[in-house]
């Protein structure tokens, strides 16, 4: 039925450079339904929607929305027809009120045509209620905490009756409680004939509330189900995939008994406003994993932990060496390598050949009196090109011509090049296609074997079962649990990182 | 599937290829340009191509030139210097203050002058790092405090000649014929573009160009590298000052006005880039011989001297325009 479309995607293509990000990708959105879009990290979900909202120009192909056909590639036009999107990132005025931030297109009007900021205060209020948020929505924004900041994003978009809602993994900071309130929110916004396209890829949540699913993988359009009983969860992952799950992620063996030698000891380490009282101890040729949902306090600690934050109270142990106050110079100093979690951010060389790159961390080792060798840089290039598997057209390629997961592979590779005693990796397969995951995993899995020891932070809990010998989790910015060996699943890392409140409805499907 | 890669790699070649043959487009052109720029002259001109007017060409350049050396350090690191023409003009008022009001000797004037020079390259280098202040706004501050403090000091010289001690110091030759700076000017350029190519402190300056986060990641001192090209940066400008005074015998009000951004278009002009990573002095030095031809240039057309800053603001903003488009990728995305 044709005219029950409201948006049909034909034939989307879009590249980036050399790399193809969506491959003739079509299907159809119908009218009033929720239609989960799924698939791994870089699979073009969040490229797909930003071409939908008209953010980005695509190279080919028609975008078809209420029969006719979108020629104007703007934002504001795109909303103008009554397209609408939650952003992944935050897109919030920081410097605005909660009320100002929730309607930023000033609705409320008086007859002189001023604001009516009593009528726009009244009803970001209720708004607000809706999630339970108990806030003065005069407050500025600045002060919420990140899961509030994001169930604003999504006020802000929900509040204007739209006819397309784009959800772009609005989930990621929110709680269980939150989660079953925006569930309940999209329903109820379904039912009065608003269309969702919702992208995430926490599998439950989408099982529990959409009519459809698309799946894309690696850019190309996988195809469309029906969501019923049919449609189960290891059914959908092999969709997304496109193999064997078991071959990505496998339990961690315990079979090896670690020697227990300390390596890093984190005494009482406080910041004010932040993390309190860390205690942590990282053995020899230990994987330790650390998990923390947002807000929790990790990404903190992960920047206290490689001297890029500065902390108020605590010591800092390297192989009993005591640290009261260290940078990163002294870490690196000591071993340590740190794999970022935004690569472009901090990690490569972006406009840099791959050799420069590879170069960057061990400058010292290839010169002779202070003057580099470059002949050795280049042997040196080559041959983690080789060991990685990185797909590389030369030495002298820079990585913003490489894909994703490339550009990880050439960032792990200069990090292990300098050999060192610790690595801290930040998540560490963000953003990267499912082979170079694995590949990286196992490049993981093998460093204590090489006399390396290493902590993860990561936001997938499979990622920490395949990799960690054992898990810590944070949660209110202090530790709240660890996790050693068999103990270390889904569900008991979930149960401990949301909190006492709702340790006991982890991961069941929530119903309504 | 080990085709597709073939495939796909090939893909990639052909775009790095593409991208690199640009790329070494634009590391050459300068050199074009001002050979152009020479040959045009030449042609059109007698009184152009002889060895009196080369000569005094590179002789005025030999003298500039120290002012640039910093700010091309610099702007490889993505930061920008603009007190350079008032450090300049600051420099060489100062020694001739020194010399003719308290009767110090020359020899211990400069290097006292030049000190001073390090200490505001110091001041500069310390609130942009500590305080993390834009190194534009930073230096547009003592821009305009030490032009002040400049002014101040030339009213205490009424106009006076230097004494000759201060006046031979730009006129060293060597065996009689060439001067000192001329040769200082040739050796520095091959010195520093050796070292920025091989030298590990030196090829630092891009990486912290490139991305300061990712250099700070992996082990590279930034802060005290900045400090240290940002005292350079003063007291090379401090040099070229000196130098300019000691050459023109006396100080005038404006010494130096307008000298920051000529040194930039003449940096940009040679390849250095506003966004960092990018840069060379042998490439900079062309770029202020560029500019130094174009005005010389304007004597040999009697064209009157006031459109030198209309030549160089329509310079600047031409490379600049090119700079951006170059690297509109860092824009975007």
């Amino acid at each position: 039925m044709p005219e029950e479309n409201l948006l049909e995607i034909e034939n989307i293509s879009k590249s980036f450079g050399v790399v193809r990000a969506l491959k003739n990708v079509s299907f159809s959105v119908q009218k009033a339904e929720i239609h989960a879009i799924l698939g791994e990290n870089g699979a073009g979900k969040s490229t797909l929607v930003k071409i939908i909202k008209g953010e980005i120009p695509h190279d080919s192909g028609k975008l078809i929305f209420e029969g006719n056909e979108i020629k104007i590639i703007d934002p504001l036009y795109s909303i103008s027809l009554g397209i609408t999107m939650v952003h992944q990132e935050l897109t919030v005025f920081e410097n605005l009120s909660v009320a100002e931030n929730i309607y930023p297109n000033n609705v409320f009007k008086t007859k002189g045509g001023f604001l009516n900021k009593t009528a726009m205060i009244k009803k970001a209020k209720e708004n607000l209620l809706l999630f339970g948020l108990d806030i003065d929505p005069t407050d500025k924004i600045t002060y919420l905490t990140l899961a509030q900041k994001q169930i604003i994003e999504i006020l802000r978009s929900i509040a204007l009756k739209r006819k397309l809602i784009i959800l772009d993994e609005p989930t990621s900071g929110l709680n269980e409680v939150e989660v079953k309130r925006l569930m309940a929110i999209l329903k109820r916004l379904k039912n009065e004939g608003i269309t969702i396209l919702y992208i995430s890829h926490r599998i439950p949540e989408i099982i529990e509330i959409s009519d459809r699913v698309s799946v894309l993988k690696d850019g190309s359009y996988v195809g469309t189900f029906n969501n019923d009983e049919t449609l189960t969860e290891q059914k959908i992952i092999n969709l997304m995939v496109g193999r064997e799950i078991d071959l990505l992620y496998s339990k961690k063996s315990t079979s090896e008994e670690i020697l227990k030698e300390e390596f890093l000891k984190l005494e009482g380490i406080s910041k004010k406003n932040s993390i309190q009282d860390i205690n942590l101890t990282l053995y020899k040729n230990e994987i330790l994993g650390i998990f923390g949902l947002e807000g929790s306090g990790a990404e903190m600690l992960s920047k206290i932990l490689f001297g890029l934050e500065s902390f108020d109270k605590g010591v800092l142990k390297i192989k009993n060496r005591q640290f009261y106050r260290y940078s990163s110079e002294i870490l690196i100093d000591n071993g340590f390598v740190y794999v970022n979690r935004n690569r472009k951010e901090a990690g490569l060389f972006f406009d840099m050949p791959a050799s420069d790159n590879m170069a960057a961390p061990v400058l010292k080792k290839f010169s002779k009196f202070n003057f580099l060798n470059f002949s050795k840089i280049q042997a040196y290039t080559e041959e983690y090109i080789k060991r990685f598997g990185i797909v590389i057209p030369g030495i002298k390629t820079k990585p913003r011509n490489l894909s994703g997961g490339n550009q990880q592979k050439l960032m792990f590779s200069m990090c292990l090049g300098v050999e060192p005693e610790c690595v801290v990796a930040n998540e560490p397969t963000r953003g990267v296609d499912v082979g170079a995951k694995a590949e990286i995993h196992k490049f993981i899995l093998e460093l204590p074997g090489k006399n390396t020891s290493v902590i993860v932070f990561s936001s997938e809990l499979p990622e920490l079962l395949t990799l960690c010998d054992r898990v810590v989790i944070m949660e209110t910015n202090s530790i709240a649990g660890e996790l050693e060996g068999d103990s270390i699943t889904e569900e008991s890392i979930m149960a401990i990182a949301a909190g006492s409140a709702s340790k006991n409805n982890i991961n069941k499907p929530v119903k309504n | 599937m080990d085709k597709s890669i073939n495939k796909d790699i090939s893909k990639l070649k052909n775009v790095t290829a593409r991208r690199s043959r640009n790329f070494d487009m634009s590391r050459y052109s300068i050199f074009i340009i001002v050979i152009a720029t020479l040959l045009f002259l030449s042609l059109s001109r007698d009184n152009f191509f002889t060895y009196q007017n080369i000569y005094s060409i590179f002789y005025g350049l030999s003298i500039e030139f120290y002012a640039v050396i910093g700010l091309t350090l610099l702007l490889i690191m993505g930061e920008v210097d603009l007190s350079i023409g008032s450090v300049f003009a600051f420099a060489g008022i100062f020694v001739g203050v020194m010399v003719l009001k308290t009767g110090m000797p020359v020899w211990i004037a400069i290097p006292v002058s030049l000190l001073v020079c390090g200490v505001i390259g110091l001041i500069n280098g310390f609130f942009i790092i500590k305080f993390k202040i834009n190194s534009l706004m930073m230096t547009i501050g003592t821009m305009i405090l030490f032009r002040g403090i400049a002014d101040g000091l030339i009213r205490l010289l009424e106009g006076v000649t230097y004494p000759s001690e201060y006046r031979m110091v730009s006129k060293i030759k060597i065996a009689g014929e060439f001067n000192l700076t001329i040769i200082f000017f040739i050796l520095i350029i091959i010195i520093l573009e050796i070292l920025l190519y091989y030298n590990i402190s030196f090829r630092k300056l891009y990486y912290i160009g490139e991305n300061i986060f990712s250099a700070r990641l992996y082990g590279i001192k930034t802060d005290r590298i900045k400090m240290i090209i940002f005292i350079i940066s003063s007291i090379g400008a401090g040099i070229a000052g000196i130098l300019a005074a000691s050459r023109s015998g006396h100080s005038v009000h404006n010494t130096g006005v307008g000298l920051e951004f000529k040194m930039i278009t003449a940096a940009v002009l040679g390849g250095a880039s506003l966004f960092g990573g990018k840069g060379s002095i042998l490439r900079s030095a062309a770029g202020l011989l560029f500019l130094a031809t174009i005005f010389n240039g304007f004597v040999m057309y009697n064209i009157d001297p006031v459109f030198t800053g209309v030549v160089t603001g329509a310079v600047l903003l031409i490379v600049i325009i090119i700079d951006t488009r170059i690297n509109r990728e860092k824009i975007e995305y």
